[in-house]
């Protein structure tokens, strides 16, 4: 019988109930995930539960020491004694209730982050979006057709958009980021920073008569700087809002636009950002994701004006993108007839990123497949390590680019070198056993996913943690993926690691399904697990305040105290074990609690 | 030796489709095809490999050689090829195509000339003699009886095939000797 399954639980309660017990100790598995389960049973009779001790025999007994049963008994023997021990010392405590306020703030207005702000708009919440850019749409909204069913991916976005911005609920903060992150989960103290437009967007209809009087001309990010933009200018047609931004650093405040505007919404005197204040219970992080820079990739000649990133080749293939549609190669606009891509640049690789990007084997196949429907003479090879095309409908996408005469090529690339007006493309075929090269027009580099610029900075402010590859870090791969080590704060899309849109949308969607049901009562238990200051032993020498990962410690100057926040405090009892006159108490962890355990484990007791 | 791969031959791959290997696209290199071949371990006769050498259009290293004959059409590639790419039919296709060139290894001029003079693919004159010795009653196969030769002839000799196969009038075989391959 398992002590967790409803009969075990029966059992621990008959106990309680006719046997007058008043502490359980149960020698089993991890806290981790059982200990709620007794916890639950304890509340169910009058016990407190606070009054139950578990000692974790199988993660730090029988499984490390698999190799020797006789003193991993013994061990474990000596655990449940400690438990047994500390269980004396136990004492009742009583949950805390926190209010949650109804609001949650989205940072980052890609695909993920629309579908979170949607999902909680209609479900009566207020959102805040907070998007960098002058619209929102993220990259999603510079891709021409999406896999595997080729649909256009503006086609599929724009209405999203478009609901966003006439959703009453939504508050739409683009062309600015958040500042400041205070206070703990159902109330955080936000200020976001509105850039300065030096455009009036009450004003502002959208109709891009300014752009067309500017005479400065920049590189388009939009469209991976293949053409120019102006220094006013919407930054793209479908853009949501449809509004005019003053690109500060290239206006040469020549009042041209200022004069063309019919509706005065043009005032390029006006420098300073503005500051936006508001309070939220939850958060949700869809910050997205950066692409590999292909010049940290020296062989493949990124420099050479016909190696191009798949991005700029999807720029290429939305009509409404540099060439209008057309594939051409940038040397001399010429439509190119050999064309190699080249996998898995910056991915899969110690010196750059060793992880694996997951969409570059599935856009690569689309690409060609839109090539080779588009240019059906076309030679394209696709130079791969594996093929990962793991997804629902991804096998029949990629045997339909091979029956398209797509031409695979097991085998990295060691480099790329122009000879003539064209290019050598050098490399091994698995199959053949041999050295191959073949001579292209146009080479497209499958660019790694990365975490954005930035998000270590965030990670700081919102304190919460990210993994070795830069991306945020859920609690559990598995079983919590969108939520953070701060409670409230939630993450989703390719910010977490990088995803397909499905993906990116379901993780959307799950991050809006973990805030609303945090939030939908409007208050939430929190663990009495937290710290106490015993003021008159305090001398308040403040180390306690520095020692705090979690900034829950405060000196408050006016009444010479120091506060826990109980909100914030995680219990972990670094300020306890600090303080130097013992000052500062911690809850379910006291002294005698852990001197008990001691001694028991140290064979101080007999 | 390094191959360059410049403009390529889709000549080749076309008409593998025509003459039968239809499927051929459908190729993902998994190798299974290569992993129970009964010849693979022995010969150069590698058929992931000749797959992957159509679709790149590497006719001359495919044609020029012999491994493409060495196939015992078994089938178990065929049967076993998890996405019916169907390795057999692109041999034999690959064999029309070879024929046509007139690249057709000297073991198998053999076997059509004798087919052609004597009505077998190997010649049975020893079996014969034997069963002659110990009194068993005479065979009646396609080559006892000249009328039968005479048939076959007929046929070769109204199709292409008298030509491609290289049939000579005056063909001498080289009795119980020939093997199948060389």
């Amino acid at each position: 019988m398992y002590l967790c399954s409803e009969q075990g639980q029966n059992l621990i309660k008959d106990d309680i109930q006719k046997e007058g017990i008043t502490r359980v100790v149960a020698a089993c598995c991890s806290p981790r995930t059982h200990e709620e389960i007794f916890r639950k049973t304890l509340n169910s009779t009058d016990l407190n539960k606070y009054l139950y001790e578990q000692v974790n025999i199988r993660d730090q007994c029988s499984w490390p020491h698999i190799k020797d049963k006789e003193n991993a008994t013994k061990k474990a023997m000596t655990l449940v004694k400690s438990g047994v021990y500390r269980a004396i010392e136990l004492e009742p405590l009583e949950d805390r209730k926190l209010p949650v306020l109804k609001s949650t703030l989205v940072i980052g207005g890609g695909i993920s982050g629309i579908n979170a702000a949607l999902d909680l708009a209609r479900d009566g919440y207020k959102v805040y979006l907070v998007e960098k850019n002058p619209s929102i749409g993220g990259k999603m909204a510079q891709l021409d057709k999406t896999f595997p069913t080729n649909d256009c991916s503006a086609c599929i976005l724009a209405p999203m958009m478009v609901d966003i911005s006439n959703n009453p609920n939504v508050e739409l903060l683009t062309y600015s980021e958040v500042e400041n992150v205070s206070g703990h989960i159902g109330n955080y103290h936000i200020v976001v920073r509105k850039k300065q437009t030096s455009v009036d967007w009450n004003k502002c209809n959208g109709c891009g008569d300014c752009s067309i009087v500017c005479p400065v001309k920049v590189d388009n990010e939009f469209n991976c700087n293949m053409d120019k933009r102006k220094a006013i200018y919407i930054q793209f047609q479908q853009a949501i809002p449809m509004k005019a931004v003053i690109d500060k650093t290239k206006c040469i405040k020549c009042k041209l636009c200022e004069k063309r505007c019919q509706v005065g919404a043009i005032d390029i005197t006006k420098n300073d950002d503005e500051y936006v204040e508001f309070d939220v219970g939850s958060i949700i992080v869809a910050t997205g994701y950066d692409l590999f820079d292909p010049n940290k990739k020296a062989e493949y000649d990124y420099d050479h004006p016909n190696v191009i990133t798949s991005l700029e080749l999807e720029r290429m293939m939305c009509a409404s993108g540099p060439t209008k549609g057309e594939i051409l190669r940038p040397s001399d606009n010429r439509v190119p007839h050999t064309v190699s891509f080249i996998q898995c640049v910056g991915s899969r690789d110690e010196k750059t990123n060793d992880y694996c990007s997951r969409i570059c084997c599935t856009y690569s196949i689309k690409h060609a497949r839109l090539l080779k429907e588009k240019y059906p003479d076309m030679d394209i090879y696709i130079h791969y390590i594996d093929l990962r095309c793991f997804g629902k409908g991804y096998e029949e996408y990629y045997r339909m680019a091979r029956e398209k005469g797509v031409k695979f090529i097991r085998g990295r690339i060691s480099q790329v070198d122009s000879i003539g007006d064209r290019l050598e493309v050098s490399g091994d075929d698995d199959t053949l056993g041999e050295q191959i090269s073949v001579i292209a027009d146009l080479v497209v580099l499958a660019v790694a996913m990365e975490s954005p610029k930035g998000s270590k900075n965030l990670a700081n402010l919102l304190n919460i943690s990210t993994d070795k590859t830069g991306f945020f870090k859920e609690i559990h791969p598995k079983l919590k993926p969108v939520s953070t080590d701060s409670d409230g704060i939630f993450i989703a899309g390719a910010c977490q690691g990088p995803k397909e849109i499905p993906d990116a949308v379901s993780q959307g969607k799950a991050a809006a399904s973990a805030a609303s049901s945090l939030m939908s009562k409007g208050e939430i238990g929190v663990e009495p697990l937290f710290a106490q200051v015993i003021d008159e032993f305090c001398a308040k020498c403040r180390t306690c305040e520095s020692l705090c990962t979690y900034k829950a410690i405060k000196y408050i100057e006016d009444e010479n105290k120091i506060e826990v926040d109980i909100a914030l405090c995680k219990g972990c009892g670094v300020c306890s074990a600090a303080c130097p006159s013992s000052a500062i108490k911690a809850n379910h962890f006291t002294n005698s609690q852990v001197r008990m355990q001691i001694l028991a484990l140290t064979g101080g007791l007999k | 030796m390094k191959i360059v791969l410049n403009e390529t031959n889709e000549e080749l791959v076309n008409k593998v489709i025509q003459y039968g290997g239809e499927n051929i696209y459908k190729c993902f290199q998994c190798g299974m095809c290569a992993s129970g071949c009964p010849v693979a371990g022995d010969t150069d006769h590698k058929i992931k490999r000749t797959m992957h050498q159509v679709l790149l259009g590497l006719d001359e290293q495919i044609l020029d050689k012999k491994a493409i004959w060495l196939c015992t059409t078994c089938f178990m590639c065929l049967e076993r090829c998890p996405q019916n790419a169907g390795p057999t039919e692109v041999i034999f296709a690959l064999r029309r195509i070879s024929a046509e060139k007139g690249i057709i290894p000297d073991a198998q001029i053999e076997v059509a000339n004798n087919i052609y003079h004597l009505g077998h693919a190997v010649t049975v004159e020893k079996g014969i003699k034997l069963r002659d010795k110990v009194g068993a009653p005479t065979l009646n196969t396609a080559g006892s009886d000249k009328k039968y030769i005479d048939e076959i002839q007929k046929i070769i000799n109204t199709t292409k095939s008298f030509k491609l196969l290289k049939i000579k009038k005056d063909w001498k075989p080289k009795g119980d000797e020939v093997i199948a391959c060389d």
